[in-house]
């Protein structure tokens, strides 16, 4: 049953909307949204808001602001804070509203839990809506919700384990604890039986050997902080220029959901690769909307009298516009079997700003050019769709309009996508080349990509608390303290069972059964 | 509690005199029900039917509880005991237990004089085949010879009788214990009453002539030269000690033993029912650990004068002529005449499920059980449940809330807890790793636990009150001036905290503590609440949180079947283990967070029945 006095978390499901949210709950609500965020969030402040909250026409306070990721990093958020008891749950609420990639929510996450906030289990928020009499209708509904979330919520963490090596090695680390855990149990429980036990020293041995393995769980996976260090590639390029696709291509998976509906990919996604002589993020930036860009990158303030606009349409462009403005490399997608390049051109010149504002001390428009294009991989999608004579009209067109030339790719046929991995990895080493990597770590793309383990910040904070607890076993088992061990070691086993989502029943039976397996109890 | 003067109308009837029954009676008369115990033989009052010790790690734990509740157990074996040995001392003191050697002629005389001596207490000789109920409700117990005893509350500790069935060799014969009748008609009586039962099955080792024994030539295993009591109520133990003998199996044995296993009852097909793992017949530990040249087997005796002999280590039910040879071939028993020979007893239990936390059975109201009948082996494991089951017996009759101890409280608390909600496949012993909080679990503790619990029931005496009341209060000065104390700046009671700190060593010799005049349980309390204080901080959080769920009730009667939205799966777990609390539901192998959430739901719903 869930601690009803827990304060937990949860992101929501980006998929139809362009915003994460990240919604807390429970009693160390505020004072986790004071820790993290710059705006100050007064008693005076909150106060007032209570007093007008109480006619409940007002349903939440909204702060913007920037929200501290983690120690370093930073980013623009708004704070809703929906002050108990007229919020869903019923008790205190925040929703932090980011547009970002998952990465950055991922370490987001990370920061929470490790302020003592709990992952919301499947349903959780309307459980605690339920409890504390916030919903007294559609009962049922409520319910269901919780079925249905826990099922989808064990889905995707089984799908998720499956298919990366972290269940294969948190197995093995899990039955090496448990061994060990059994051996020290065995020496306390049957320490009177004509048995012959591991010494205390070897049993740490093995401890240290867990200890490591964990420790390389965590160093050795792909990490969403790592993705936020390594050079970014951003594919960009006009509505439905076949970017998914490409970037689907470039990792050897799908990754993103393709179709050929205009504007579906509405996120920034984000995936790991890995090239000839470095790694990278390759992100795929929303379906960019030309005017809507050149209104949100003229002028950063809004122009009054608008009337309505999508404020999310908005963030949403301007996410993709950071995420091109941080991207050591740009691919520039241009859909070749279409003759209208407008759209491709206004993208091209927000690319160019982009630049603009990062590298500031680019004054000269020349200049400014010469920089964002050798960052730049103008890229011809579709190349497959046209006749040969059409393509090479086209492109010819196309140099002269960008005074570029463009890479000819089909993700149908495989042309030119060699060539562009190449081109990538040639730049970033060319821009950046601290993150050149060995020659001998670096593996061929598809194979890596596919077998890489990314921890989130659930797994991670299993891990971190089991090394931990492994640690100080080993410390009290140096001092003789087996039973304090033991329990230290129990702990440590429970928090890596609790990555696979599959139950392993009672641990003192799974203890008592390894010891009467392996010795001979009994006078 | 009614004014009963029929001769045959009782508060509580309790069938079964063995360790589980003697404290169930003894606790419900002490607390004022008129009990009426039920024995087929005066003589096997407190009898040991196997192993003559008291005690071990857990189970030494246990006893301290019993103790703290203001149970026999621990005066007896304190009285009894002739090899008393404090287990662990090399560990922590959460792990360390004291074990004895009991006299067991002289365990169960001094255990049967105590019940003698209560007033209120009738013992009575019969055979039970009968429990009469009403409408779900006990009533009487009938006899074989046709007696009928009258009782609201009856507390049946059956040990092994239940259609017992023992076998050496090939032979099989009904029985409860080598020469005693079984109790058949009973096993019956309790299906028709809609419990369910299963069969376990266990074993003993042969008993010599102690005389006839060649037991100089051997090693010994002497006691502790300060002997640790087990009641918090002795002061101290005098008595001379006698030591253990120490022999091995060996390879001609083991030979022996494989050479015949077609005709061990265990391997031959004749027995069908588990026994415990931890406890294996000696052809079991030939068999599965094949490859072991030697097995340890102790030469216990069984009582002061040494007439007697217990073989701890070869438990079998071989056929006669194979026990013989086998002694002929271990060391220092060639000559040895067999007393009576090991053999194996196959018994019915019910299953445990059925129970309510208070021991009393769902369908049948005031039919309480203990001991080996729900599953359990060892004398410390019934006698725990037969305090519980008498304290809740009497309880029930004077409308007391049943006295349920918890997994953060006591051993017993673990026990009771597993039973219920884990269900069984071979007999359950306790072992130190079944706590989760073990480190609150001590044996030095217990009387801390628990003694301020035997109050509430009704069962500490003035005499034991007012001896923990004093105890407490010394550990309180001791610990304050501890606390107000430096020196090099460091308080006294942080240096104590200190692992290997010597103040440990040397806190008597203070001239402040000196003056004090405090007893030894007083400083050893001290210093092991100072060592572990730390990591018992580290499980606050927990224990809080095991707590709350254990305070949410689910009632009796709730049907899954009608919560919409359940799992089919948690439908029929929930239904079958019926837990009474949010905390037992969580502990059921299967169910899920989401699981209770529905139920806690489905309940809210349900008038705010509980939460």
């Amino acid at each position: 049953m869930y601690d009803l006095n827990d304060t937990i978390v949860a992101v929501s499901s980006p998929t139809s909307d362009k915003r994460v949210i990240v919604r807390i709950t429970g009693p160390e609500t505020i004072e986790t949204c004071k820790q993290i965020f710059n705006s100050p969030i007064t008693n005076h402040r909150l106060h007032k808001f209570r007093w007008i909250n109480t006619d409940k026409s007002v349903k939440s306070l909204i702060i913007g602001g920037i929200c501290g990721v983690d120690a370093e990093l930073k980013i623009d958020a708004q704070l809703y804070l929906f002050l108990s008891p007229h919020s869903y749950t019923g008790d205190d609420l925040a929703e932090i509203h980011i547009h970002t990639n998952p990465a950055v929510t991922e370490v987001l996450i990370g920061n929470l839990l490790g302020k003592g906030l709990r992952m919301a289990g499947p349903g959780e928020f309307t459980a605690r809506a339920y409890l504390n009499g916030k919903i007294d209708l559609a009962q049922a509904e409520a319910v269901n919700e919780i079925i249905v979330s826990s099922n989808a919520f064990q889905l995707a963490a089984a799908e998720k384990l499956l298919s990366g090596r972290l269940s294969e090695t948190t197995a093995k680390v899990r039955s090496a604890m448990m061994d060990c855990l059994s051996l020290t149990e065995a020496g306390l429980d049957f320490s009177a039986e004509d048995i012959e036990l591991e010494t205390g020293a070897e049993v740490i041995e093995r401890l240290l050997g867990v200890k490591k393995q964990l420790e390389q769980l965590l160093t050795g996976s792909i990490r969403y902080e790592s993705l936020i260090d390594l050079p970014a590639v951003g594919i960009t390029g006009a509505p439905n220029a076949g970017k998914s696709s490409l970037l689907n291509k470039l990792l050897g998976k799908e990754r993103s959901i393709v179709s050929h509906k205009r504007k579906t990919t509405r996120d920034v996604l984000t995936a790991l690769c890995t090239l000839t002589h470095c790694r990278c993020v390759l992100f795929d930036c929303a379906g960019l909307t030309p005017s809507l860009v050149a209104r949100c990158s003229s002028h950063r303030s809004r122009a009054t009298g608008d009337g309505p606009r999508d404020v999310l349409d908005e963030l949403a462009q301007q996410a993709a516009i950071e995420a091109l403005r941080n991207s050591a490399v740009v691919v520039f997608c241009v859909d070749i079997s279409k003759a209208d390049w407008s759209e491709d051109i206004s993208i091209r010149e927000l690319i160019y700003s982009s630049c603009v504002e990062h590298d500031a001390y680019c004054v000269k428009e020349n200049t400014q050019y010469a920089i964002c294009d050798t960052k730049l991989i103008p890229v011809a999608t579709k190349c497959d769709l046209v006749s040969e004579r059409v393509l090479s009209n086209r492109l010819a067109e196309l140099n002269e309009l960008f005074g570029i030339e463009l890479l000819v790719t089909s993700t149908e046929t495989g042309d030119g996508l060699e060539l562009l991995r190449e081109t990538i990895d040639r730049k970033i080493i060319e821009l950046e080349p601290g993150f050149e990597t060995a020659k001998s770590d670096a593996t061929p793309l598809f194979e890596s990509t596919q077998s890489s383990v990314a921890l989130t910040a659930r797994h991670k904070q299993a891990v971190t608390e089991a090394i931990e607890n492994v640690s100080e076993s080993i410390s009290e088992l140096r001092a003789g303290n087996d039973e304090v061990a033991a329990m230290m070691l129990r702990a440590a086993y429970q928090a890596i069972s609790g990555i696979e989502s599959a139950a392993g029943g009672h641990v003192d039976e799974q203890i008592l059964e390894n010891i009467f397996s392996r010795f001979c109890i009994g006078k | 509690m009614s004014n009963r003067t029929k001769t045959n109308e009782f508060d509580c009837v309790v069938i079964g005199a063995g360790h589980a029954g003697v404290e169930a009676a003894h606790a419900a008369t002490r607390i004022g029900a008129k009990t009426c115990l039920i024995t087929i033989s005066k003589d096997t009052i407190a009898k040991m039917s196997c192993n003559p010790a008291i005690g071990g790690l857990a189970k030494g734990q246990i006893v301290r509880e019993v103790d703290a509740l203001g149970g026999l157990m621990g005066l007896a074996i304190d009285a009894t005991g002739i090899q008393f040995r404090l287990l662990n001392r090399s560990k922590g003191p959460a792990v360390q237990a004291p074990r004895a050697q009991a006299d067991k002629y002289k365990y169960k005389d001094y255990i049967r004089t105590q019940l003698e001596q209560t007033a209120n207490l009738t013992i009575v000789e019969a055979i039970v085949t009968q429990i009469v109920t009403e409408k779900n409700n006990v009533r009487a117990v009938r006899c074989r010879d046709g007696r009928i005893y009258n009782a609201p509350t009856v507390i049946l500790t059956t040990g092994t009788f239940l259609r017992g069935l023992m076998h050496i060799g090939t032979q099989q014969f009904a029985g409860g214990r080598l020469g005693e009748p079984a109790a058949n008609e009973l096993s019956d009586s309790l299906r028709q009453l809609g419990l369910e039962l299963g069969r376990l099955k266990t074993g003993t080792p042969a008993r010599l002539d102690a005389a006839t024994a060649d037991l100089d030539k051997l090693d010994v295993q002497l006691g502790d030269e300060r002997p640790v009591p087990f009641s918090f109520m002795t002061e101290r133990i005098d008595r001379p000690q006698v030591p253990c003998w120490i022999t091995y199996t060996n390879e001609k044995i083991h030979k022996l033993i494989r050479d015949n296993l077609h005709r061990a009852p265990l391997y031959s097909g004749q027995i069908t029912s588990t026994g415990p793992r931890y406890c294996p017949s000696i052809e079991t530990k030939i068999v599965r650990f094949a490859d072991k040249k030697r097995h340890q087997v102790f030469l216990e005796p069984e009582d002061e004068e040494k007439t007697t002999i217990y073989c701890n280590g070869i438990s079998t039910s071989l056929p006669k002529d194979v026990q013989e040879q086998m002694l002929k071939l271990l060391g220092g028993t060639e000559n040895a005449r067999i007393v009576h020979y090991g053999y194996a007893i196959e018994y019915d239990y019910c299953l445990p499920i059925q129970l309510k936390p208070n021991l009393e059975t769902r369908k049948v109201s005031g039919l309480f059980l203990a001991g080996q009948i729900n599953g359990t082996s060892g004398y410390e494991e019934a006698a725990g449940q037969g305090i519980v089951a008498g304290i809740n017996a009497a309880g029930k009759l004077q409308g007391k809330e049943p006295l349920i101890l918890g997994r953060d409280q006591a051993y017993i608390g673990v026990m009771i807890d597993d039973l219920l909600t884990k269900g069984l496949d071979e007999p359950y012993r306790m072992f130190t790793s079944r706590a989760e909080y073990r480190l609150l679990l001590r044996a030095d503790n217990a009387d801390r636990r628990l003694t301020q619990v035997g109050k509430s029931a009704g069962l500490v005496d003035e005499k034991r009150w007012a001896k923990f009341q004093k105890k407490i209060e010394n550990i309180n000065t001791l610990k304050s001036y501890l606390k107000n104390n430096r020196s090099g700046g460091i308080s006294l009671w942080d240096q104590l905290r200190q692992p290997g700190n010597i103040l440990a060593g040397t806190i008597a010799e203070n001239p402040d503590v000196k003056n004090m005049d405090l007893a030894e349980d007083v400083y050893q309390a001290v210093i092991i609440d100072a060592k572990y204080e730390g990591y018992l901080a580290k499980q606050e959080r927990l224990v809080a949180g095991f707590r709350a769920l254990e305070n949410k009730k689910i009632p009796a009667d709730l049907d899954y079947n009608s919560i919409a939205h359940l799992r089919a799966e948690a439908k029929e777990k929930l239904s079958v283990f019926r837990p009474s609390t949010f905390g037992q539901a969580s502990r059921i192998s299967g169910i899920t967070p989401a699981d209770i959430t529905v139920v806690q739901i489905h309940l809210k719903k349900n008038n705010d029945r509980v939460i």
